[in-house]
């Protein structure tokens, strides 16, 4: 299966819907759904790696705090990313823990501009399932 | 009265007390503590019905400590967690604090400057009036604000809100005297902010923000209540600018920092709810107390940036009306906070927490909360509606501090999703409509701008009728659009 997401609709804001064969990829896929509803991810190159390390106490909060963690990064620091690799996905116990690296560029007012404002992520129905030849997620947004 | 038909399983459920109050009886789902009591019309219950407002009324019925009832106001519509539109008072002692049940917008809010300027004399500058705004207040993503903050400085503003506007010259004394809780939440303490917070609002203050935040030029179009209009110094085709934002990056992020830390919490508290936006915690517990000033100190930077912004579009004003132009703050309302307030309940005076999720404190005449310039008339409230149509000053009545904790709407509510909005329309025309209306808009994001069109709200005359209609509170003046500023 190809990874791939498509938008869903919120009576006031808006959410995604995910999928991918396996969870990395998954989460992966979620992160260029989020900068997708920020941005022209096509807009956005690739010359500024980082990598970070996420926890969460369960699949869904550790996808809260991906997510956000990537929002924190447009918002603090003005970064989008265009690629995401997965490097490490591993869980003990009840912690869930994922690194991951990324490469992207800052924003640009003067070449970008922003799509849709994205105040945060919730738990709103936040969900990750097993599908027949995968994984999916649902996640939506605050607007 | 009129019966409610919907052709929805509410029908079934919804028992109708008069032509403007529904209620969900708590024998509906298992968990809830109190009844669902929703303020709204046959009209405006049709689309309520359709989506997950009333099943998230009922769910918030459900939170330890929640007192009298769930309530949610007539601009009721699907949130996260929380109805927006939803009131949920807490027993001081051993209720709950849900920092869903306040939302990422910490004192997200609206407030009404008033001018001596008439719409009639304005209209050859109306459009220069809007460029100048524009200019004057960064909105949308990418800008900073004008005021360049030191680390000690955002702690102060975390800590004081508007009094540290005062201090540096963004404030008089009246703006102070004319905002919900002096512009100052108590308790807050910049410690319990993280860094990610502060580095996200460092250099957002005085900025407007995007979604459905504005600034919106109006005039008054009607006056209801000519002697509280008076005494409000309203008059007719006034020129006002109404400022709608909250705490911007800063709030969302406090958030966003308790809910990553809910699940550990309301296990430790033993606390099972159907939905992890209700994320909640004991007010006496160490997180609840660490959370309400977190709060805190997002609703009082929330405070200095309304303020701050305020300074600046008085000075755009200025510049093309000249110094002499009088601008007075009428009233800042927050509504997106939970607050301690005492309230009757069962006939005895009670210590609650009052959660306002997209709904406004209408407090009146005689509260001993208001200042002496509302006592004889009651705390102007603030209803922003769409930006083709109508906004409202409205004043809250004894009734609503019996019924509703002092509460009613917040606006009108969105009708349409942001997909269906945006369905069909561009901006070059929306801007058009607009402007064949008599209404100047600008905005920083084509989208952003169709997804406002004032189609994809509910019809504001009818929210405000349905408040009225319940008795929650009295029409003062309808405020008319002339010019817009979206972020």
């Amino acid at each position: 299966m190809k990874p791939g997401f498509s938008f869903l609709d919120h009576p006031a804001d808006m959410g995604f819907s995910a999928w991918a064969e396996s969870l990395p990829e998954l989460y992966a896929t979620c992160a260029r759904a989020l900068t997708s509803t920020l941005v022209d991810i096509e807009s956005v190159g690739k010359r500024l790696p980082m990598t970070v390390e996420l926890h969460g106490d369960d699949l869904e909060t550790l996808m809260f705090n991906w997510l956000s963690e990537i929002l924190y990064l447009f918002d603090a620091e003005r970064i989008f990313f265009s690629e995401y690799t997965v490097t490490r996905f591993e869980n003990i116990g009840d912690d869930y823990h994922m690194q991951v690296d990324l490469h992207g560029e800052k924003y640009n007012e003067n070449t970008q501009q922003v799509k849709t404002y994205v105040k945060a992520i919730t738990f709103h129905q936040l969900a990750i399932k097993l599908i027949e030849d995968g994984f999916q997620a649902q996640v939506y947004l605050d607007i | 009265m009129n019966k409610l038909r919907t052709s929805t399983k509410w029908d079934a459920i919804i028992q109708q007390i008069d032509d403007y109050r529904y209620l969900i009886p708590r024998t509906y789902k298992s968990g809830m503590l109190v009844d669902a009591k929703l303020i709204s019309s046959p009209e405006l219950m049709q689309s309520v019905c359709h989506d997950l407002s009333i099943e998230q009324a009922a769910n918030v019925a459900m939170l330890p400590g929640i007192l009298t009832n769930s309530l949610a106001m007539p601009d009721m519509h699907q949130g996260y967690g929380f109805p927006i539109g939803g009131v949920a008072a807490m027993d001081a002692e051993d209720g709950v604090v849900s920092p869903g049940g306040v939302g990422f917008d910490i004192n997200c809010g609206v407030r009404l400057l008033i001018t001596s300027l008439r719409a009639e004399e304005i209209r050859q500058q109306l459009e220069d009036l809007v460029l100048e705004l524009y200019k004057s207040v960064p909105a949308g993503t990418g800008s900073a604000g004008p005021v360049k903050l030191s680390e000690k400085d955002l702690d102060e503003i975390l800590e004081t809100g508007s009094s540290w506007a005062m201090k540096n010259g963004y404030a008089t004394q009246k703006d102070l005297d004319h905002t919900e809780e002096f512009g100052h939440m108590p308790n807050a303490h910049a410690v319990t902010i993280s860094e990610r917070a502060k580095k996200r609002g460092i250099s957002q203050l005085a900025t407007l923000g995007s979604g459905n935040h504005f600034l919106e030029l109006q005039r008054v179009q009607q006056i209801f209540e000519p002697e509280i209009a008076e005494s409000f110094g309203l008059f007719a085709d006034q020129v006002c600018l109404m400022i709608h934002c909250g705490s911007r990056g800063l709030g969302h992020q406090v958030c966003t920092d308790f809910l990553a830390r809910s699940k550990s919490i309301m296990s430790k508290y033993q606390i099972n709810l159907p939905d992890r936006e209700l994320a909640c915690m004991p007010i006496n517990s160490d997180e609840g107390k660490e959370y309400l000033s977190a709060m805190s100190c997002a609703a009082n930077f929330a405070f200095a940036n309304r303020q701050c912004i305020s300074h600046f579009a008085s000075n755009a004003i200025k510049k093309i009306f000249g110094q002499d132009t009088e601008i007075n703050l009428l009233y800042d309302v927050a509504h997106n906070m939970a607050k301690f307030e005492k309230h009757q309940v069962d006939g005895q005076t009670k210590k609650v927490l009052v959660h306002r999720k997209g709904a406004t404190r209408a407090f009146p005449a005689g509260h001993a909360d208001l200042v002496p310039a509302f006592q004889k008339t009651g705390q102007p409230v603030i209803i922003p509606g769409d930006m083709g149509r109508a906004s409202y000053v409205l004043v809250g009545t004894e009734k609503a501090l019996e019924e509703s904790f002092g509460s009613v709407c917040h606006g009108a509510g969105r009708l349409m999703s942001r997909t269906q909005a945006r369905k069909g329309r561009v901006a070059k025309d929306v801007i058009e409509d607009l402007r064949k209306a008599g209404v100047i808009a600008k905005a920083t994001s084509r989208e952003g701008l169709t997804e406002e069109v004032p189609e994809a709200y509910k019809p504001i005359d009818q929210v405000i009728d349905s408040v009225q209609g319940a008795g929650l509170a009295k029409r003062v003046t309808r405020l008319k659009p002339i010019g817009v500023i979206k972020g």
